[in-house]
């Protein structure tokens, strides 16, 4: 068995038990339908179960249910024949379809349960013998080719199945797990519940230090009665009668106040434990429920095994395709969504990348290619790549289509960098196949890949894999209905930007923005980049309001192929959200994709970050492009980058060192702000790393000292702390902070995302 | 405020003479009459005699009204969030126990002088067949009931397009909106590509 996995199998079995259960029973319905409409119209019908019957011997394959497998292929022929209309089907036949369907319903138990599936090599023989009427002669061949390479691609023929379905069952071991089909909507409406107990919690909180006040309160009210306590003695000691009533009252308010006290503490403590608690709960519900609606890629991943052999055979290629990290799991939904334009892109390396045997021994190559298919965890993305050995993009290929449909000057063409080239590729109606071939060129080209993935709020990326080949990259974000996202505020308001589509924050001088043509243009790592305001985009009505004066936050956001950077009044930080829908009224608001409601209870918007892009452009008029300089090479840049970590606890400083030091950088150490403010003064750093709580001088502090300095203030610096509270978040951006990184958060890739960016 | 011209006016008097004056004989003969015409015309009638429940509110000068079956709650606005590059009419999103809550101002949907955000401003969130969506009051007033004869339909200081989404007004100049044929109009729905 290829998986070495076997929870993944175990995970594939029962949601190919509950695909198939629904694969037969469209299968029994539709045949019903069919058979009343034998002598109509019943092309559609018939694609339908042609269509079913193949899915399932799809699904079956990919978990090696021989049995399924072979008995759905044998349907399909027969359908498929019916299809080409050289087979009337007639009452017998469908008799024989019918026992089919019967048996993989049987089979199907059988595998539930751990034993052996019938035997069934009368039912496939008479279903070959259907599926070819006597006198096709073609018919014979390519079903007995077809027969041929079942054979070749596993033991399983008709005879063998059984073998095949016993060895499935030695893997397994006895039953698959019995599940309940929920449907996601019932989960999102689980979620939003979640929500809103995270929220209530959120409150809890706010109780507690409101408590902690009135606590306070209370004790600074006995403090006060105290210093009145002689005055009070002596009073008692002379009693007049007058006062005797009121002095008795003062005493018995005394105790009160020390009662209150003592019960508002034992409150505080309480409700703080509960609180805890809750939290906890919260925080695992909120968890175990995000988890339901997971999926290890493995379950599309091993689907393209038997589609890659296939079609390199068909094509006469010898490719391997490798899988990495089919374990990742990644929402259900996603999966869906990036099925085909996976499947579209394998096809491309097969088809246009990997060359033939022939030709990549004459270019030194092994006579074998490789495509490697891998997917991980990286902080909150997904990434998915598929890179092959291949030819590679042909840029002046690219280029030269690019000038034959106008989309770019000749002029243009001869400055694109080979970056920008092969971003090209993903514009609407560009191939630059020569022929059609039926592996790729069905009408569906890269730029519907690009849709698809944008759709799940993805970015596809192309570049050239280091062996020559290509390399496609998906960005995804970890789920669908949460969502990580970047909180900026401009004109005074508060909007959220999917973290996945920021490519970088920066600040800019005023006077590092100039302008070509009537476009405000930024330089960042020798590129171009027009630079416009959020509140542009968002068509928010002009304030009178002056520009910051310092440093301007700009965030660099990437759609696909386009980059553009946006100026925002402030960051606020980063935080996970629910993505909420704004309801049937909004249907499609330009800008915006969506909402989301803060633990505040504050509801912000979510940005379309496609739509701005797109909405930039329209903004500022079409002028000259910004010239062209050679895309930085990122292998290439390989200056030491020197880092200053600074932490009270030694066992934070070596392990951010460790981590630091096997990502390629020079890490120096500090126990405290005094320190760290010490080593900056003497030596030079391209980047402090810094624990926000120490002794002497903390990480504000520190932070407010460094971007005070004129020297040091455009050192960045990445607060590192356990403090996960927005407030805090606040303070540490409002002191020049460049990134905020909680550490139950913490997590290397995080950091060493957040480095990168930032030198 | 409340003038009604010289075409409504008869029948203002006669509704208030009924309204101050209803002894039971004249409640008989009414009922009489309406028993009579019942028999000829039905559904018309009915309706004319029927009373629904209104709730109204006030934006600055004007009194509207809706009907209280499509009112879901009453909230105070305690946050409103923009919805950029939507048209004026959309006010913007409220939080409404964990949902998201699209508010628009009637005043700007009708071309007048935009409803402004007091700290008393109230929502009255209304749920139609098609939509939900909440509607921005000053202040809301009361639940009143209104006889279908006491909404006078024929105005003339209200044309074009507003028309269409006002069953009429009262002599007290509270306006009926027939909200159900708003929330139906194509412009409610916000569906925009850049």
């Amino acid at each position: 068995m290829p998986i070495s996995d076997e929870k993944i199998m175990q995970q594939l079995m029962s949601t190919f038990k509950a695909e198939a259960d629904e694969h037969l029973e469209a299968l029994n319905k539709h045949l019903l339908d069919l058979e009343k409409n034998s002598t109509g119209d019943h092309k559609g019908i018939l694609e339908e179960v042609f269509r079913e019957a193949h899915s399932l011997k799809g699904a079956a394959r990919s978990v090696e249910a021989g049995a399924i497998e072979t008995t759905a292929h044998g349907i399909e022929t027969v359908f498929a024949a019916a299809k080409r209309r050289e087979l009337e089907l007639r009452p017998v036949h469908f008799d024989l379809l019918y026992e089919g369907l019967d048996y993989m319903k049987a089979a199907l138990v059988a595998l539930a349960e751990g034993v052996d599936a019938p035997d069934h090599s009368g039912l496939l023989a008479r279903l070959d013998r259907t599926a070819q009427p006597a006198g096709s002669s073609v018919e014979k061949t390519a079903a007995s080719a077809n027969k041929a390479e079942t054979a070749a691609g596993q033991p399983s023929d008709s005879s063998d199945s059984t073998t095949a379905s016993q060895k499935t069952n030695n893997n397994k071991g006895k039953g698959i797990e019995e599940t309940v089909r929920v449907s996601t909507r019932k989960l999102d409406t689980l979620m939003t519940h979640v929500e809103e107990l995270l929220v209530s919690k959120i409150r809890t909180e706010q109780r507690i230090s409101e408590l902690k006040d009135l606590k306070g309160a209370l004790q600074e009210w006995q403090k006060s009665w105290f210093k009145h306590r002689g005055a009070y003695d002596s009073l008692r000691r002379q009693p007049r009668d007058e006062m005797a009533e009121l002095l008795s009252f003062l005493g018995e308010n005394q105790e009160n106040l020390k009662q209150l006290w003592s019960n508002t503490n034992h409150l505080l403590q309480d409700f703080s434990k509960d609180s805890m608690r809750m939290s906890l709960i919260t925080e695992d519900l909120q968890e175990d429920i995000r988890r339901v609606r997971m999926l290890p890629v493995a379950s599309i991943f091993e689907g393209y095994k038997r589609m890659v052999r296939d079609l390199a055979r068909a094509q006469n290629k010898q490719i391997n395709l490798q899988l990495a990290g089919a374990q990742t799991e990644l929402d259900k939904k996603l999966i869906e969504g990036i099925k085909d334009p996976l499947m579209h892109i394998i096809r491309n390396s097969i088809d246009h990348g990997i060359e033939a045997p022939a030709v990549r021994t004459a270019a030194k190559k092994a006579a074998t290619g490789t495509i490697k298919l891998s997917a991980g965890q990286h902080g909150n993305t997904i990434k998915i790549e598929i890179e092959d050995d291949g030819a590679g993009l042909d840029i002046d290929k690219i280029k030269a289509a690019a000038v034959n449909k106008g989309v770019i000057s000749e002029q243009e063409a001869g400055a694109l960098s080979d970056e920008d080239a092969r971003l090209m590729i993903f514009q609407s109606g560009f191939s630059t196949a020569d022929k059609v071939t039926n592996v790729s060129g069905r009408g569906i080209g890269l730029d519907v890949v690009k849709t698809n993935i944008e759709k799940l709020n993805g970015l596809v990326h192309v570049s050239a894999s280091p062996g020559g080949g290509t390399r496609f990259t998906f960005n995804l974000p970890l789920t669908l209905s949460t969502s990580r996202v970047l909180l900026i505020e401009t004109a005074g308001e508060t909007y959220a930007i999917p973290t996945t589509a920021v490519e970088r924050i920066i600040r800019v001088d005023h006077d590092e923005i100039f302008t070509v043509g009537d476009q405000a243009v930024i330089r960042v790592a020798d590129r171009s980049i027009s630079l416009v305001g959020v509140r542009d985009v968002l068509e928010v009505p002009d304030d009178d309001e002056l520009p910051a004066p310092g440093k301007l936050p700009v965030i660099i956001l990437g759609a696909a192929e386009k980059r553009v950077a946006f100026a925002v009044d402030s960051l606020l930080g980063e935080t996970e959200i629910v993505i909420k829908s704004l309801g049937k009224m909004m249907s499609r608001v330009r800008n915006v994709s969506g909402a989301t409601i803060l633990g505040s209870g504050q509801v912000v918007m979510i940005l379309n970050v496609g739509d701005m892009i797109k909405s930039a452009r329209q903004a500022n008029h079409r002028s000259a492009p910004a010239p062209k300089t050679p895309a930085p090479d990122i292998l290439s840049k390989k200056k030491i980058v020197t880092v200053l970590v600074v932490d009270d606890s030694i066992t934070t400083r070596i392990m951010e060192k460790n981590i630091l030091e096997s990502a390629g950088y020079q890490v120096s150490l500090a126990n405290d702000g005094v320190e760290a403010l010490e080593a900056l003064r003497h030596n030079h750093f391209d980047l402090v790393v810094s624990d926000v709580d120490m002794p002497r001088m903390n990480g504000f502090e520190l932070t407010a000292h460094v971007k005070e300095n004129e020297e040091l203030q455009n050192l960045p610096v990445v607060l590192v702390t356990a403090l996960d509270s927005a407030a805090d978040k606040e303070r540490g951006l409002e002191c020049g902070a460049d990134a905020y990184i909680v550490k139950r958060s913490f997590d290397q890739q995080n950091l060493l995302d957040t480095i990168e960016q930032l030198v | 405020m409340g003038t009604t011209n010289g075409k409504d006016l008869d029948l203002s008097l006669i509704n208030r003479l009924v309204d101050i004056h209803l002894s039971e004989a004249q409640i008989k003969e009414v009922l009489d009459i309406r028993a009579t015409n019942l028999a000829q015309a039905p559904s018309e009638e009915l309706e004319e005699s029927a009373t629904s429940q209104y709730v109204s509110f006030r934006l600055a000068h004007e009194r509207y009204a809706l009907e209280v079956h499509l009112v879901e709650e009453i909230q105070p606005i305690k946050e409103l969030t923009r919805i950029p590059c939507t048209p004026a009419f959309v006010f913007g999103a409220v939080n409404v126990r964990g949902c998201i809550l699209p508010v628009i101002d009637i005043k700007s949907f009708f071309g007048l002088t935009p409803s402004k955000l007091t700290p008393a401003s109230k929502i009255i969130v209304v749920e139609t067949d098609e939509l939900q969506l909440g509607v921005i009051a000053d202040q809301v007033d009361e639940v009143m009931d209104l006889r279908v004869n006491e909404i006078k339909t024929q105005i003339e200081t209200l044309s074009g397009s507003s028309e269409a989404f006002i069953r009429g007004v009262t002599d007290d100049a509270v306006i009926i909106l027939d909200m159900a044929g708003l929330a139906q109009d194509k412009r409610m729905i916000i569906h925009e590509d850049v």
